[in-house]
């Protein structure tokens, strides 16, 4: 085998954790301020692994191991921004923002309004959502709609790696804070179990994705189907079993709740006349509706259908399997709202 | 050359993921292959160059000792 450089790069797959480590990798290489914080994500290099491998290259100064106290690290974290670091904070589970929240939607997202733009908090704050692996109703929480409805913070989650890197670098060079969330179906812990198609290739230099962009991945002309994280690749399985039977569905990848891509939506559900949105979260009160009064508020006479939605109930999250799983989305609840949209 | 799966259990594992399609080019240490043997994943490394042929795909229970996949 010859030792000239090969044209083409290199393609290799990422676990959605490896290219979030990755990503901050890169960035603490190039810039000093640039340090992560958390419950677990030094030494076992986060028990989702989206800190793997970072404290043995970078020492225990930038790789901080925290106890168990969010009230304080993430309060830390703020501090830390405000005074020019750029400190990534791992939120272990979203559900656990409770303790932490003034820090967070107080604090963080409300400093640089109060200051008149001169100490803004570009701190990351790292989080894992999702349920389906019966861990219950404070382990399981997505609640996407709680923070994107506060001013002042970037929202986002990425549904594969390749997103997943990029916008975890354009989240750590972004002067906003950005809470990035994680769905725990896709990072990559096999225990869990993760969907494969979050897999996928990822180059290996620093790439950024922007951040408030919504992403078309699925063209077609009867419907649109709005998905995030998880309930992307459901709107995906969907979609592909619809095109059997001549159905010809739009899947578009919110990436972004905050800032919320309405230019993509709108003009999706200008072509194709019918809107389905896929939130795990719960039903009332969040992304779905906002999804759907954005659409209705600007093409709304022009609707073929009324929209509808697949969403959680207004539950906490059962432990038992059985209700668990009857409450989550699924691919089939998807096909059947998307038929009766067709009626 | 053969890439073999080496842990210490007697355990069944699983094959969680492959980074490298079949067919692709790839080189000694790369991460071709995460195993989960009792909820602790293992990566297995490129013990060289060559083309990856996959013998376990994804969600293949494998033992100790299982071929996952060669080099040619």
């Amino acid at each position: 085998m010859s030792a000239t450089v090969d044209a083409v790069a290199k393609k290799r797959k990422l676990t959605i954790a490896r290219a979030v480590s990755e990503a901050i990798g890169q960035e603490m290489a190039d810039d000093d301020n640039v340090f992560v914080m958390g419950e677990d994500i030094g030494a076992l290099g986060g028990v989702f692994g989206t800190t793997q491998g970072l404290l043995e290259r970078f020492g225990p100064d930038r790789v901080r191991d925290t106890p168990i106290s969010e009230t304080a690290f993430i309060g830390a974290g703020v501090g830390a921004a405000a005074v020019g670091m750029k400190p990534i904070v791992e939120l272990m589970f979203v559900d656990f923002f409770g303790v932490c929240m003034d820090a967070i939607y107080n604090l963080a997202a409300k400093n640089a309004y109060f200051s008149g733009g001169k100490q803004p908090i570009p701190m990351v704050l790292m989080t894992s959502v999702g349920g389906g692996y019966s861990d219950a109703g404070q382990h399981s929480q997505c609640l996407y709609g709680t923070f994107a409805h506060l001013p002042g913070m970037k929202v986002v989650m990425p549904s594969n790696a390749y997103d997943a890197k990029g916008m975890m670098i354009s989240a750590i060079r972004d002067p906003n804070p950005v809470v990035f969330m994680c769905h725990k179906n896709l990072q990559g812990m096999g225990w869990l179990g993760t969907v494969a198609d979050a897999i996928v290739n990822v180059p290996e230099e620093a790439y950024t994705v922007p951040l408030g962009k919504a992403e078309v991945v699925r063209e077609g002309k009867d419907v649109t189907v709005v998905g995030f994280g998880s309930t992307l690749h459901m709107a995906n399985t969907a979609a592909a079993k619809l095109a059997e039977r001549d159905i010809s569905v739009e899947v578009i990848d919110l990436r972004s709740f905050v800032p919320l891509d309405r230019e993509t939506l709108i003009a999706s559900v200008s072509k194709t006349g019918r809107l389905v949105v896929v939130d795990d979260d719960y039903q009332s009160y969040g992304v779905s509706g906002e999804i759907i009064a954005t659409v209705t508020e600007a093409v709304g006479t022009q609707l073929r259908a009324c929209p509808r939605r697949v969403t959680y109930p207004d539950i906490p999250v059962p432990f038992s399997r059985v209700m668990e799983q009857y409450a989550l989305p699924s691919p089939e609840k998807i096909e059947a709202a998307i038929l009766a949209s067709l009626e | 050359m053969t890439n073999e799966v080496i842990w210490e259990e007697d355990s069944d594992g699983v094959v969680l993921a492959w980074f490298f399609d079949a067919g692709e080019k790839v080189n000694e240490g790369d991460i071709l292959v995460e195993v989960m043997v009792d909820k602790i994943q293992y990566e297995i490394a490129s013990p060289g160059d060559g083309v990856l042929q996959i013998d376990k795909v994804v969600d293949s229970p494998v033992i100790k000792g299982d071929v996952l996949g060669r080099l040619a």
